[in-house]
């Protein structure tokens, strides 16, 4: 949603407390729904980095939101951070998931990627199968960095997700992309 | 002495990250050049390869909604009474100085606009504070400056009462533990939370010639790197630790001051700022060039050094006066009201910024900042 911009809206004068019902009517949001709002797109295409998959991407972003939320009673000191790593983590063992493999081979099946061409389309599935086969090979700390990165975070952001330092970051993005691009060698794609 | 790799395949992504000596060699090295070129090619491929072919648009409120069913929770609490947030919630417009803290990023908002999407570069990131002086007038130009685009995703600014592990879940920073109060201060603190959010600003040359028409200017020429570019703002959540006084009841009570004894600490992660294009000095000199902007603030803006390391800190001139000040051996800013409500200080250590504000003397809310170091 699109709005008029008034620059500086902190420095304003209080009004009163709303009930929570006026909130919730209002459209408030807690900070646990505004972490989720400004966090799930970015949650959504890391997995899917991964994954290939925005529909599994999804279904993986659900689980990490929803083991954050359970972890209440023992915070994680930077949440942004954690659902970052907790996303790659959890896609990449999707993806090394035997059983999810077999599954998502057949929703792939039913659901082609759309496109007006058969052979396109059908070209397009299997480079991604090659690449999410790839990165089921590649370090996990390879994938994981390609995921973040190519995901949308900053070196900043990847390196807190990582717990590494921000000038490592370049180095092991490096590793990982001629890694993966050995991986997929000569693969026709 | 040649770049790493690790560098090189930095300055791809991030080139305002290298430092100006690097920055130098590699625009005179015709090796490192090379270098970086057959990095970037590479990355392209890999980016090409791993790109998902499905729409970026999602449905975050479905997906909100999909997670609270998960939870089986009604409605849109998704933590019931005693998860992330505590029965009392509370929300409001904060008082003018912890406003002040909280946006202190507001003019930043106008000069860049932030965030992280894919092909955004970070352009700023930033390493120390500026006061700027404001007045009433100033204010008034900058929200014209939303007349050259879309914004969206402003914070709303929602003060909810936490734990401290939550508060600390939830912004990212540690609750400072001050070993030094006033007299007559309490010594067990309460924690709330500001939320953040990403303000995303898309530069639109048709409504910002419009604005000036109706203003009766010229629109300056709108340069293609300005006009394709889209900035966004990240600005996290911030921690409020409340020393014997209750913010909530503050801002319920609409009150604009912090009577009594009592102090408050602010403390989030700095803001940053992404574009798709721009760099931050350019889209400073492009928006500070704009009729109607007052000449004096554009100066004082410019005067303040780079604008992709320098957090302006917007001060009303009619409310209070700021000095620099040194915390515990990082820079900080002393701002004394002058209408004698109270003090603040505020500083940055690493990646947080800190505020300490207080009905009390400038020396005790030094005193207080140091001790948390």
């Amino acid at each position: 949603m699109t709005e008029t911009y008034a620059a500086p809206r902190a420095i304003r004068p209080p009004v009163r407390t709303a009930s929570q019902t006026q909130l919730e009517t209002a459209g408030q949001r807690t900070p646990f729904e505004a972490l989720f709002e400004s966090e799930y797109p970015r949650v959504v295409a890391i997995a899917a980095r991964i994954l290939g998959d925005r529909g599994e991407a999804e279904d993986v972003a659900q689980d990490v939101f929803l083991q954050l939320h359970r972890r209440r009673d023992a915070p994680v000191p930077n949440a942004s951070a954690w659902l970052h790593a907790a996303a790659a983590h959890s896609a990449l063992n999707a993806i090394r998931s035997r059983r999810r493999r077999a599954s998502r081979e057949l929703r792939w099946a039913a659901d082609p990627p759309p496109g007006n061409d058969p052979a396109e389309a059908a070209a397009a599935a299997e480079t991604r199968r090659l690449v999410r086969s790839a990165l089921a090979r590649v370090r996990p700390r390879h994938a994981e960095v390609l995921a973040l990165r190519h995901g949308g975070l900053s070196y900043a952001e990847v390196a807190d997700a990582l717990g590494v330092r921000v000038s490592h970051v370049g180095t092991m993005l490096r590793r990982a992309e001629t890694a993966l691009r050995k991986e997929i060698g000569d693969a026709p794609l | 002495m040649h770049l790493s790799d690790g560098t090189l395949r930095r300055s791809v992504d991030e080139p305002f990250a290298l430092d100006a000596v690097r920055r130098r060699h590699l625009e005179a090295c015709s090796q490192c050049r090379q270098r970086v070129d057959a990095i970037r090619t590479d990355s392209e491929r890999v980016t090409a390869l791993i790109a998902t072919a499905a729409s970026p648009v999602i449905d975050t409120d479905a997906a909100l909604r999909r997670l609270h069913s998960r939870l089986r929770v009604p409605g849109r609490q998704p933590a019931g009474g005693a998860g992330w947030l505590r029965d009392r919630r509370r929300r409001g417009r904060v008082t003018r100085w912890s406003a002040a803290v909280v946006g202190a990023a507001s003019v930043g908002v106008v000069l860049v606009g932030a965030g992280a999407a894919q092909g955004f570069i970070t352009i700023f990131q930033p390493r120390q504070v500026a006061p700027v002086a404001v007045t009433e007038a100033d204010i008034s130009s900058l929200q014209g400056l939303a007349s050259y685009g879309d914004v969206s995703g402003v914070p709303s600014l929602t003060l909810t009462q936490v734990t401290r592990g939550q508060a600390q879940a939830l912004t990212g920073v540690t609750p400072p533990s001050p070993s030094t109060l006033p007299s007559g201060i309490p010594s067990t603190p309460t924690y709330d939370v500001i939320n953040g959010g990403t303000v995303t600003f898309t530069f639109d040359r048709s409504k910002a010639q419009a604005a000036a028409e109706r203003d009766g200017a010229t629109l300056p020429p709108m340069p293609a790197n300005i006009e394709a570019s889209t900035l966004q703002l990240i600005i996290p959540s911030a921690l409020v630790e409340s020393y014997g006084i209750d913010i909530g009841q503050l801002v319920s009570g609409g009150t604009s001051s912090l009577d009594g004894q009592g102090l408050v600490i602010v403390a989030a992660l700095l803001p940053r700022a992404t574009s798709t294009g721009a760099s931050a000095a350019q889209v400073e000199d492009y928006l500070l060039a704009q009729p109607g902007v007052p000449a004096d603030l554009a100066a004082e803006l410019h005067a303040i050094g780079n604008p992709s390391s320098t957090l302006p800190i917007p001060i009303p001139v009619s409310l209070a006066s700021a000095q620099a000040v040194s915390v515990d051996g990082a820079a900080g800013l002393l701002i004394g009201d002058q209408t004698g409500v109270g003090s603040l200080v505020l500083w940055q250590h690493g990646r947080v910024v800190y505020a300490v504000l207080g009905s009390v003397s400038s020396g005790e809310v030094l005193d207080v900042a140091e001790s948390i170091g």
